[in-house]
């Protein structure tokens, strides 16, 4: 730190209110910049067209690069002191950039900007120095900076978004260091909510060209889907599913007060899908006065902006509905996408992304769906379909027996998507290389399903005795499917493989992913380490747990009644056998069967052991 | 505070807390200060507690500065004012100031056209060499005091001082923003912030220097200043809004008991 201030490095120009003992790039405090990179798709043709470029507060540093190879000459402002340094190192040899830090109430820009990026919106743009503004303040403050016909790119976090719903903190007990003046308790001037935001955009004499919903944190959107796509119900089964995905990589290991999947998915079934998204990105445009030529919206569609929980693994691509006919699937352009990447036997071909495919649901979801509303007939026309259509796909196996190779061995359930009736890989550039027997694939995937099942406290129509390897082998049956304990083990350490390689860990805790799948097949494994462990859910496992633990007292206290029952036969048994033993007519027939009862014993004695000796030779010979 | 909280004055009881000195651009307190964890930070203004949150320290409550409760009790007599107070930046180094704070005299002379006053820093008012200087330029030379330290030999009419002092000047003038330009911003003068800022060597980075106030305050740095904004600023720098009751005061600096024995 001493180090840094004492050497500034040469070209940041100080506004005042520059923050010199923190940093929102590298936090040890604080929610940090805006990482996600889901925007840049779309930054990019816009700078392209500008050519002057202003990002407000802490973003990916990245980002800079990204606008500046567009050709715009780009300023950023940042409050932190060392955060202006490292990006203004970062840049040194490029020029167009100008690193203005300090806080916003003290920047005055002598120009207008073509394109104003502030994906973090109005927050983390004050210093200590200053205090914070109000949003309004703010907004109008940036509105003003635009040029005509210029453009903004604006983040707005959701107060009431999925992410805050399901958070185990209330703002009210943020006693974190970034919240010296929290600015989302009691600001009159930040629109309340969606409808309030839009009329406020209009208010200021902008007008919106697009409004993204993102997903699924504020600081690090990996998913922004374009408000009309919401309104679409085609798009429902898709959406719901990457969105799905995208919280439960974002929310991996994280305690939280629900399932972020489930409420997502109850959010977009009742219409609230774009109301409760985390953050909202609004593109507006400024009017150039006495022109008709509005500045040309955006095409509406769906970003994915990271899919892997590891950075090697990530693409970026875009899914735009084409009517009736499904969803059209481009990457976008980038050196590194389009080459194989590969890591032990698991590959990831990126252009197969690239492509047209159908509307649908995701296998899982709908699984889910019909196994909560207990109708078995659907489950196991979902299962023995699921089950046939692999079946399709086999290949002879090093044992003889039918294998998967190749993509099909990521065809589980949360990568297949299903449309009348026929069943498809939803994203069909992983694959592996080599091959799995069909019964360690379909282990793996009904496995998985089982243990969320349980781990969730689900509802399902099968006896609530049931533990997951028992849910396992009983779905599998449906389609006439054995396992055996051996495919049970050997599905454990395919998906410890896997997740191994796609969420690059380390040998060691590829072992202990393997040990924790097995750790207690009985009750279903424990939870494994990257579940998003919801508070609710937790409830309705200790509800679960509690049936059992019922149900297993009753069946002890039955098998003691039992038992005292037995006892007192016994008793009364042994009281009967005394009582003859000790009559006069016994011990008479014993005196005179007496003389018969030694040679009898003497040839039984002769006759047990002569049968011990031959079984003891059978056995030697085999 | 005693005398405003109620509680013996002459030999004031002590504060179950930290209470900040003079204005600060930081925490509220000198860098390096050994902070007992837990114990109440009594400050100022916002600022210095928007700061340290961000630093990572909590317990702070902005009670305003000592200044804010000395008004209180002492109320305004009608005033007759004229010519300046200076209060020159004060430092360590004997030599290396020597030669700067004959520069600034000229810089003074230039600029004032009252009567000045210099007011020096005790340790240089004790010089005699030093205080010759500003003599011999015509200037009027004191001193409200001494500061002390850990309790002993602190002037506890150093306050009363000033005020007497900043009262009977129409203009305050230093040559770096610092306590005794707010409190004569309050009092009513005109202030001034103009000459060599006599950068102390070592100066800790934490603070960002000179050039971090005057690109924070800019309205505050010059001959002329525009006194509204001035006055604007003084009374968030002072915490002027924040002014605690005397029952408030007694409660969390811990002197309630106090006050309860008193009363006996």
């Amino acid at each position: 730190m001493t180090e840094q201030t004492d050497v500034p490095v040469s070209g940041i120009h100080l506004v005042g209110g520059e923050m010199l003992l923190w940093s929102d790039l590298a936090p040890t405090a604080g929610k940090g910049a805006v990482v996600g990179r889901v925007s840049w798709p779309l930054l990019r043709p816009l700078a392209g067209r500008a050519k002057t470029t202003l990002i407000l507060g802490p973003h990916d540093p990245g980002l800079v690069g990204v606008l500046l190879d567009e050709g715009s000459s780009v300023s950023i402002l940042v409050r932190s002191s060392s955060d202006a340094q490292d990006i203004a190192r970062r840049y040194s040899e490029v020029r167009g950039l100008d690193v203005y830090c300090g806080a916003f109430e003290q920047f005055q820009p002598e120009q207008q900007f073509d394109l104003v990026v502030a994906l973090g919106g109005v927050d983390r743009l004050s210093s200590v120095d200053t205090g914070e503004t109000a949003w309004g303040e703010i907004f109008e403050r940036v509105t003003a900076m635009l040029a005509p016909g210029g453009r903004l790119a604006l983040g707005v976090e959701n107060q009431l978004g999925v992410h805050r719903i399901i958070d185990t903190h209330t703002p009210l007990s943020d006693w974190g260091d970034d919240a010296w003046s929290p600015r989302d308790l009691a600001e009159e001037t930040r629109p309340p909510g969606l409808d309030e935001l839009r009329r406020r955009i209009t208010g200021s004499g902008l007008v919106e060209d697009g409004l993204y919903g993102a997903f699924p944190e504020a600081q690090r959107p990996t998913l922004a889907v374009a408000a009309p796509v919401f309104e679409d119900a085609q798009c429902r089964g898709t959406v719901t599913a990457l969105i799905k995905a995208a919280f439960s990589r974002g929310f991996a290991g994280r305690q939280v007060l629900s399932d972020p999947g489930t409420l997502s998915r109850l959010a977009l079934q009742n219409g609230l899908g774009l109301q409760l998204a985390p953050l909202w990105i609004a593109f507006l445009s400024r009017p150039v006065p006495d022109s008709d030529s509005g500045t040309p919206a955006l095409e509406p569609q769906m970003i994915i902006g990271e899919d892997a929980p590891a950075e090697y693994w990530s693409v970026a691509y875009e899914a735009v509905p084409q009517g009736e006919s499904g969803w059209v699937r481009r990457t976008f352009d980038d050196a590194s996408s389009a080459q194989l990447r590969a890591l032990g036997r698991v590959q990831r071909d990126v252009g197969l992304l690239n492509g047209s495919t159908a509307y649908g649901d995701l296998l899982d979801e709908l699984l889910m769906a019909m196994t909560v509303r207990q109708d078995l007939r659907e489950v196991r026309r979902l299962v023995r379909g699921y089950v046939e259509w692999l079946g399709t796909h086999t290949v002879a196996g090093p044992d003889g027996r039918p294998a998967l190779s190749g993509q099909h061995v990521f065809a589980t359930p949360d990568n297949v998507v299903t449309y009348e009736g026929k069943f498809d890989l939803h994203d069909p550039s992983w694959s592996f290389n080599g091959t799995a027997p069909l019964n360690v694939v379909l282990t793996r995937s009904f496995q998985r399903f089982a243990t969320r099942l349980l781990h969730g406290g689900y509802r399902h129509p099968w006896p609530t005795t049931l533990n997951a390897d028992q849910l396992t082998r009983t779905m599998l049956a449906m389609a006439e499917q054995g396992i055996t304990q051996d495919d049970v083990f050997t599905a454990a350490r395919l998906d410890a493989e896997i997740a191994a390689a796609v969420n690059d860990l380390s040998p060691t805790e590829e072992a202990a992913r393997v040990s924790s799948l097995l750790a207690d097949p009985t009750t279903g494994g424990s939870a494994v380490e990257d579940e998003v462990h919801g508070y609710r859910e937790s409830l309705a496992l200790v509800s679960r747990l509690r049936d059992e633990l019922r149900t297993a007292r009753g069946q002890v206290e039955w098998l003691d009644s039992r038992l005292i029952h037995r006892e007192r036969q016994l008793v009364r048994l042994r009281r009967t056998d005394e009582r003859l033993r000790t009559s006069v007519s016994y011990k008479l027939g014993r005196a005179l069967t007496a003389p018969l009862r030694v040679p009898m014993s003497r040839l039984a004695h002769v006759l047990r052991s002569s049968a011990k000796k031959s079984n003891d030779t059978e056995n030697t010979s085999t | 505070m005693a005398r405003y909280a109620g509680v013996d004055e002459r030999n004031p009881p002590r504060i179950l807390g930290y209470l900040q000195h003079g204005w600060n651009i930081l925490d509220g307190f000198a860098v390096g200060t050994n902070l007992l964890p837990g114990l109440a930070k009594f400050v100022w203004s916002d600022g210095p507690r928007r700061r340290g949150w961000s630093m990572g320290r909590r317990d702070y409550m902005v009670v305003g500065a000592p200044w804010n409760y000395l008004l209180a009790l002492e109320p305004e007599p009608a005033p007759e004012r004229k010519g300046t107070i200076w209060y020159p930046f004060h430092g360590w180094e004997g030599q290396q100031i020597l030669g700067d704070h004959n520069r600034l005299i000229a810089q003074i002379r230039e600029v004032e056209v009252g009567p000045v006053t210099a007011c020096l820093y005790f340790n240089e008012f004790r010089n005699p060499l030093l205080r010759r200087i500003y003599e011999e330029a015509g200037f009027r030379v004191i001193s409200h005091g001494v500061r002390g330290r850990s309790y002993q030999g602190t002037d506890p009419r150093f306050l009363y001082k000033q005020l007497a002092e900043l009262r009977r000047h129409r203009r305050v003038a230093s040559n770096r923003l610092g306590s005794a330009i707010f409190y004569g911003i309050s009092m009513g003068c005109e202030p001034s912030v103009y000459g060599d800022p006599m950068i102390l060597q070592e100066e800790d980075p934490a603070f960002g220097g000179m050039a971090r106030m005057r690109r924070l305050w800019p309205e505050l740095h010059g001959q002329e200043i525009d006194i509204t904004a001035a006055q604007e600023i003084t009374r968030v720098e002072l915490g002027q809004d924040y002014l605690a009751s005397p029952a408030e005061i007694r409660e969390v600096f811990g002197w309630s008991k106090l006050a309860r024995a008193d009363a006996k």
